[in-house]
């Protein structure tokens, strides 16, 4: 079963008789199956946080529609499984840690036991205990993201929804952050995470979109992605320009200093002809390495497509 | 339960907000000045129908009438003073509630959890209107506590003109409420102050046949904050007919409710961004 599904969506924000809005997010089709880690990225406005508001029910979608948890967006018993971190965790901070989250719990329907038990358990679980009489106004960035994560769990969701939840905090952090997610992924939970940090999505899910201008550029397991970008690195020096043209039309991508030069080989085919290239030109031959492409190669080849568009 | 537990979250918040807390300060040193004010009318008031002053003063029961006159124009301007602060208190906290929740990035928090539009805005409201009740029991046992202990009676009317001066203060504050889901806060409670059905009563006067008709048209829509005013039951001491508080109460409801309904529809359309 999806945890999400979206057909057609579209948001168009309100403009003005002069200036009409913007298109945020345009005909976005998808599905997040449950039990998955799900990568959303692309570039500032590229529709990542509209999306999110939209399947919370925050925003109205212009047109389109689609399910949260099998129940139209922003209907309070989907809600009730979700746990959601915003971007920038605007939380209640007249409140201590403790205060603000059985808040949060009483607005989640937890009775006043289950209540206590979670917000004991994510307190512990973020590393927060020590902080839970603390007034939020006087913590740091770091603890209050810490926080906002808290509070997405605390419901004990079937479906966590965060944005750049490890911005604001340090490597350690993040990198407890991180384990936790692969934990509850274990636990079955679904988790969508928003991100620029493109090292956490790879290192976290299982697949991505990526989101280009409202609409979805790509969409797949990431190791799919990935290996359509298997691609060859040859190593030599002393390239001369002849040499050089010979690669290209080969479709080499050659880079580097007049003394060390790497050709980036996407078809892996063409490697024993680029090799009698440098043969030819008595290039001595460094090293050659099959080579995956990262998620970052994926997404920047992607965005060079925006910028040539 | 959702609608409690935020009421209970704002009412605290606006206990604890710095601007709030000055303004009740100052309010209750302004009545008290007031209270002090018209004590010592009073003593004044004594002191000329007193017998040492009959010889002094050339018609002392004159004096006197002119007196309790000037003194009973004083109460009804002490009650219309904790009204006035009631609405501008009101109008502040029920304009900003629901808007400062959205412009802080706080509604999101809240609305992203299993809980309706409608409850929020509800939470929000009662949160604003049990603040309004302690600021109104709160003026209402000190203007009662000094009548009493001036006149050694109460008189029904100060209860009455007291609760006239909250319901007012909801009714205005509602309205704000309801148009700051369309405007700025502050533009919102400068409206719903000024937007009152009388302006458009006194108005029509200067106007005649169909053109009078249309500048009274308003009045039929917007609140009428003139049923809410005892100035003149408190200056006479007179009391109000059950039937007419009865009705003013219901006025206040229905109108209220009114209110809360258009406002709740326009939250429910906001885009929460």
């Amino acid at each position: 079963m999806n945890a999400i599904e979206t057909d057609g969506l579209t948001k168009r924000y309100k403009g003005s008789r002069r200036k009409p809005g913007t298109l945020a997010v345009d005909n976005l089709s998808f599905q997040v199956q449950e039990g998955e880690i799900f990568g959303f990225l692309g570039p500032n406005g590229a529709g990542k946080t509209t999306t999110i508001y939209v399947l919370l029910g925050l925003l109205r979608p212009t047109s389109g529609g689609g399910r949260l948890l099998g129940l139209p967006f922003g209907e309070p018993d989907a809600l009730r499984r979700v746990g959601f971190l915003p971007e920038y965790v605007n939380l209640h901070d007249y409140y201590t840690a403790d205060g603000m989250l059985n808040y949060y719990a009483k607005l989640s329907n937890l009775d006043h036991e289950k209540a206590r038990e979670r917000v004991h358990f994510v307190l512990e679980r973020l590393g927060m205990a020590d902080l839970c009489n603390k007034r939020i106004s006087r913590m740091s960035r770091g603890q209050v993201q810490r926080l906002g994560l808290a509070q997405a769990f605390l419901g004990d969701p079937d479906l966590i929804i965060l944005d750049e939840p490890t911005s604001s905090l340090d490597p350690v952090g993040r990198k407890e952050v991180k384990d936790m997610l692969l934990e509850l992924r274990a636990e079955g939970k679904t988790i969508i995470i928003s991100s620029h940090i493109l090292s956490d999505i790879e290192a976290l899910c299982d697949r991505v979109g990526i989101l280009r201008n409202g609409q979805l550029v790509t969409i797949g397991k990431l190791d799919d992605l990935l290996k359509t970008e298997d691609s060859v690195r040859i190593t030599t020096e002393k390239l001369p320009a002849e040499a050089v043209q010979e690669i290209e039309k080969l479709g080499g991508i050659v880079t580097g200093s007049p003394t060390v030069f790497e050709i980036d080989l996407p078809d892996k085919e063409k490697q024993y002809d680029v090799m009698a290239v440098l043969q030819k030109n008595d290039c001595p031959l460094h090293s050659v390495a099959s080579r995956k492409a990262s998620l970052e190669d994926l997404f920047f080849d992607l965005m060079k497509g925006e910028q040539a568009q | 339960m959702s609608i409690l537990a935020i009421a209970k979250d704002q009412a605290g918040d606006l206990l604890r907000r710095r601007y709030l807390i000055v303004i009740l300060i100052i309010s209750l040193g302004v009545v008290l000045s007031f209270i002090g004010y018209l004590a010592l009318m009073k003593s004044l008031l004594a002191k000329a129908a007193g017998p040492s002053a009959s010889a002094q003063i050339s018609n002392p029961v004159e004096t006197q009438a002119m007196a309790e006159f000037m003194f009973a124009g004083l109460r009804a301007a002490l009650h219309g003073l904790v009204a006035f602060i009631g609405v501008v208190l009101s109008m502040l906290l029920m304009a900003t509630s629901v808007s400062s929740e959205i412009s802080k990035g706080t509604a999101r928090m809240i609305l992203s959890r299993p809980v309706r539009r409608y409850e929020m805005f509800l939470g929000k409201w009662l949160g604003c209107v049990a603040i309004l009740f302690l600021y109104s029991v709160l003026m209402g046992a000190l203007v009662s506590g000094w009548t009493y202990y001036a006149f050694h009676k109460l008189g029904a009317i100060v209860p009455v003109a007291l609760g006239m001066g909250f319901l007012k203060a909801v009714v205005m504050g509602t309205t704000a409420l309801t148009l700051s889901m369309l405007l700025h806060p502050l533009l919102s409670a400068a409206i719903a102050y000024f937007a009152s059905a009388e302006i458009f009563l006194f108005f029509s006067a200067f106007g005649h046949g169909i053109v009078r008709q249309i500048i009274r048209a308003p009045f039929y829509v917007l609140p009428s904050y003139g049923t809410f005013d005892t100035y003149k039951a408190v200056f006479s001491g007179t009391n109000l007919e059950a039937a007419d508080v009865a009705y003013k109460a219901g006025y206040a409801v229905l109108y209220s409710a009114v209110m809360l309904l258009i406002g709740i529809a326009l939250f429910r359309k906001k885009d929460l961004i």
